[in-house]
């Protein structure tokens, strides 16, 4: 059914579609149909109000709406109504107006996985109790080695909850022809069947009605956040028997709930990890079972004989409809390269030299050596020049720092193991590579100036790419990963109303764009490619692995801040009050 | 230029807007006594609002043709800086530097160069708080729904006052030159739509507090009462004078805390006059009175501004996620002091 690359059918004008979003995070924000009210009083220009909650049709083979429109909202910015109008300030001023009349439900929605974890204790809530913790990985007897370990070190680290910023915001045009579908959409043409199951599945209808066309020959859009504009489109299309096109706005798009990482190692003082015990809380959606895996980068790179990998997750009232792949690997990174940091320091090894002492013989699954991830080390150490920091090896607990300065500001070099997962590959194959970070600090204002980012990846290590076309390009998606990981460092940090469920800054001001002056600080390097090897097959797995180069950003940057003030940062977005000394 | 803000339905932001041009002053004030009629000076926080929801004007009355966009030296000595001066104009004015730096400092720290090439000084001192539950169209704000109640009491309050708010607002400023203009005593000129009201105000009368006199405008500026410009007095105070600011994106963001000093310095270097005004902190820009008193007789030394800044703190009510400004307010002030007595020093 599918034809890729044709040209849009349509040349009609469509309507434009534009959902109401929930504006609480849990409940009924409004009795299904009282928007068809409201609709009556907008001006000229609407053309129609869909509901949440509206049945379907009897006896009708058309589209349902129960998995787009709600009427009882399960999560901030879900979709309970579409308004579809000829010009789209019309449609977005009558949705606005209409998320406007919604009613607060009553009681409190959950949105802080701390606070659903400090009321599940005991007695647990029905509404937030915990499922059964996970255990993702064991080996040996972690606990037992850290407590006969000589140095320990347990920390809690947590990243707060973030919208999942999108380079392109999803859109789609749907038109209706009898039961028949066609949805243009610029979906990556090897995702078109998958996009065409997935709205399939969200209407309700059989996957050969519907023809998905694209003018995209390659895309970083993601299926779930396509298909969910396109079905939503496809709603509308039905309703008024005219093409519609909907554009999800970022809101729509779930929040990515807080999380924390506790971390608990043992070691040697000679620096030889002997225990690690990794324990994450991550945000359960309702009505999903499935957890991104947050703990299981500390087996991909490090040698320690006893390892425990668990995590469970908190309902909350967030949903997380679109999610980022790497969005559990990131701040499992986050929390063991941090805490991997803050042990060398209490060690007194160089933290570079101490990861280089602990890593793996081979990657696990294969017998691949770790030789091209030191030679990642080397190049970025050497780019950013690792060798000239303060050899003073200090004590973490002491606050005179002896880094050097910079005028007012604090200099400080960081560096974090990259592990970029690769979703593709079954087993839990990873991509490796290191990011470093020289950073200017004024431990005063609590200001951070980012004065350079190293990444050197490892992105083709089954061969070089089928063309230095290739490589070029993989090596900008990587660039553009890394910035949006640096982002995530900086911005994204969501406050909520714990009543209401609503974020903060409405809209998305919590996101950071990076100016053009910052970034050019920004450099990626990519290792050079294994000689032999398939070309096709590496350029695919390169080309996979280079949308995840921002794992491993954030601890990178944290640790040079550590290395600059003395002051440890363990909490995501980094923020001035972070570094404020107290007491002034 | 009235900053007043009536509820709007966003509906309504989409209805057609009527431009007109104002010719003259008088032209300008019975234009803009009509209702629904909003200024146009540069426009950055006009567009703001439209694009926030906040304003749904039937007419704009632009006051591009009006004369009051000179920087000059006035008959009493003074700066003269005309309301529709751009900044970038008023930053790049050799009058500006060696009399009042402070000004300076503040509008290099006002935003980047677009804002600076496009934004005017009223619309500098007039713009509303960029508290976030202000922009919020959906949530409880009594600024902008009267009676629905202040978000920022009650929920996330990160960005919120830790001095002067009161139940019914607890926004902070947005304002980094109001800030400056305070700490040199400046005084705002006005014209309303009555025949021959034109009135001086010092600057700290421009705002209100949250609920005083049973309003919760943002300044005293009565409906259709337009900013003609601001007079800066150039005192030695003013000539020593410096402005700081934390942000977390530098002139891109609004102020974590800001700080304006301005000191008078006797011959053996004690203070004989000081200012000291706090941004980002208040819902009005705040002068830290009691650490004023501390300055007067002193020197700049080490010892004495870690007094000061204790001080200008002490009377602050943060909570738990507010309470990084105090500390971010405390070292603006160890700052500003010390690169004062730096000046000083070097300068004689």
């Amino acid at each position: 059914m599918a034809d890729q690359n044709a040209k849009p059918s349509s040349t009609k004008r469509p309507v434009i579609g534009v959902p109401i979003l929930s504006p609480f995070a849990a409940g009924r924000p409004v009795a299904p149909g009282s928007f068809d009210a409201g609709a009556a009083r907008i001006a000229l220009g609407v053309v129609a109000v869909l509901a949440g909650g509206r049945p379907k049709r009897s006896g009708s083979a058309g589209p349902s709406s129960t998995l787009l429109l709600a009427s009882d909202a399960t999560y901030l910015g879900q979709p309970v109504g579409l308004v579809l109008a000829e010009e789209r300030p019309r449609a977005q001023a009558a949705a606005q107006e209409l998320a406007e009349k919604l009613v607060q439900p009553a009681g409190s929605p959950s949105t802080s996985t701390s606070r659903a974890v400090r009321q599940a204790e005991p007695p647990p809530r029905e509404r937030d109790r915990d499922p059964r913790p996970q255990l993702a990985e064991k080996r040996g007897s972690p606990a037992n080695a850290i407590a006969e370990a000589e140095l320990k070190l347990k920390q809690t680290y947590r990243t707060a909850g973030t919208r999942s910023p999108l380079a392109e915001l999803p859109t789609a045009i749907a038109t209706f022809a009898g039961p028949h579908l066609t949805v243009q959409a610029d979906v990556a043409p090897a995702q078109v069947d998958e996009l065409r199951e997935r709205v399939a599945q969200l209407l309700g209808i059989a996957a050969v009605q519907i023809e998905i066309q694209t003018r995209a020959r390659w895309s970083t859009q993601s299926v779930e956040p396509l298909a969910r504009a396109a079905a939503l489109a496809a709603l509308g299309a039905h309703e008024i028997q005219r093409p519609v096109e909907v554009t999800l706005p970022m809101a729509a798009l779930g929040t990515l709930g807080e999380t924390l990482q506790t971390l608990t190692l043992g070691a040697t003082k000679d620096g030889e990890l002997r225990g690690i015990l990794h324990h994450g809380v991550v945000q359960l959606p309702r009505g999903e079972a499935a957890m991104p895996a947050s703990g299981l980068v500390a087996s991909a790179l490090y040698a320690c004989p006893n390892v425990e990998v668990s995590q469970h997750g908190v309902r909350l009232d967030l949903g997380a409809p679109v999610r980022r792949g790497d969005a559990g690997f990131e701040v499992g990174l986050f929390a063991l390269e941090t805490a991997l940091d803050e042990l060398a320091w209490l060690v007194g090894i160089d933290p570079l030299r101490f990861r280089t002492g602990n890593l793996i013989e081979a990657e696990p699954g294969s017998a691949r050596p770790l030789g091209r991830l030191k030679k990642c080390y080397e190049q970025g150490a050497q780019a950013v020049g690792w060798s000239l920091r303060p050899q003073t090896e200090r004590s973490p607990t002491a606050r005179s720092s002896p880094a050097r300065r910079e005028g007012r500001y604090l200099v400080g070099l960081g560096m974090a193991s990259a592990v970029l997962p690769l979703e593709s590959q079954p087993g839990g194959r990873v991509i490796l590579g290191a990011h470093f970070a020289r950073v200017l600090c004024d431990e005063k204002t609590g200001e951070v100036r980012l004065a350079r980012l190293v990444s050197v990846l490892d992105l083709f290590r089954d061969g070089g790419p089928a063309s230095e076309a290739v490589a070029l390009r993989t090596q900008k998606r990587a660039r553009k990963a890394v910035v949006d990981g640096l982002e995530r460092v900086l911005g994204g940090g969501l406050s909520f109303d714990l009543r209401t469920g609503r974020v903060a800054g409405a809209g998305d001001a919590s996101l950071v764009h990076l100016r053009a002056s910052e970034l050019s600080t920004i450099e990626v390097q990519l290792l050079e490619p294994e000689p032999t090897g398939d070309g096709a097959k590496a350029t695919a797995q390169g080309l996979a692995a280079a949308d995840h180069a921002g794992c491993g950003v954030a601890p990178a940057i944290v640790n040079a801040v550590y290395a600059a003030t003395g002051i440890r940062c363990r909490e995501l977005p980094l923020r001035p009050e972070h570094l404020l000394r107290s007491g002034g | 230029m009235d900053p007043k803000l009536e509820p709007t339905s966003a509906s309504a932001a989409h209805q057609p807007v009527e431009y007109v041009a104002a010719e003259n002053l008088a032209d300008a004030l019975t234009k803009l006594a009509l209702p629904g009629a909003q200024p146009l000076g540069g426009g950055t926080e006009l567009s703001d609002r439209f694009e926030s929801g906040l304003l749904s004007p039937g007419r704009i009355v632009d006051l591009g043709r009006l004369p009051y966009s000179r920087i000059e030296i006035g008959s009493d000595g003074s700066v003269q800086i005309g309301a529709l001066a751009r900044l970038r104009d008023a930053l790049e004015s050799p009058l500006l530097l060696p009399r009042c730096p402070a000004v300076v400092d503040a509008l290099l720290a006002s935003g980047p160069v677009a804002i600076l090439n496009q934004a005017t000084v009223a619309g500098a001192l007039l713009q509303s708080t960029r508290c976030p539950w202000f922009r919020d169209r959906l949530a409880p704000c009594n600024r902008r729904q009267p009676k629905s109640g202040c978000t920022a009491q009650t929920g996330p309050h990160r960005e919120a006052a830790i001095f002067g708010a009161t139940t019914e607002c607890g926004s902070v400023h947005a304002s980094d030159l109001a800030v400056a203009l305070l700490a040199l005593d400046a005084v705002v000129h006005t014209a309303g739509p009555q025949v021959g009201a034109e009135r001086s105000l010092p600057i700290s009368a421009l705002y209100r507090l949250p609920g005083v006199g049973g309003s919760l405008s943002e300044t005293t500026l009565a409906p259709g009462e337009l900013l003609l410009g601001v007079s800066v007095p150039t005192t030695a105070r003013a000539r020593r004078s410096i402005f700081v600011k934390a942000a977390e994106r530098g002139p891109l963001s609004f102020a974590q805390a800001a700080v304006a000093a301005a000191v008078e310095l006797d011959e053996r270097g004690f203070v004989q006059s000081a200012r000291l005004t706090l941004g980002g902190v208040a819902p009005v820009p705040w002068r830290a009175l009691a650490a004023e008193q501390q300055l007067l007789g002193a020197s700049l030394s080490k010892e004495r501004i870690h007094i000061v800044k204790r001080a200008a703190l002490a009377g602050a009510q943060p909570r738990r996620d507010n309470r990084y400004k105090v500390g971010l307010a405390e070292q603006l002030i160890e700052q500003a002091l010390t690169a004062l007595s730096e000046r000083e020093a070097a300068h004689g």
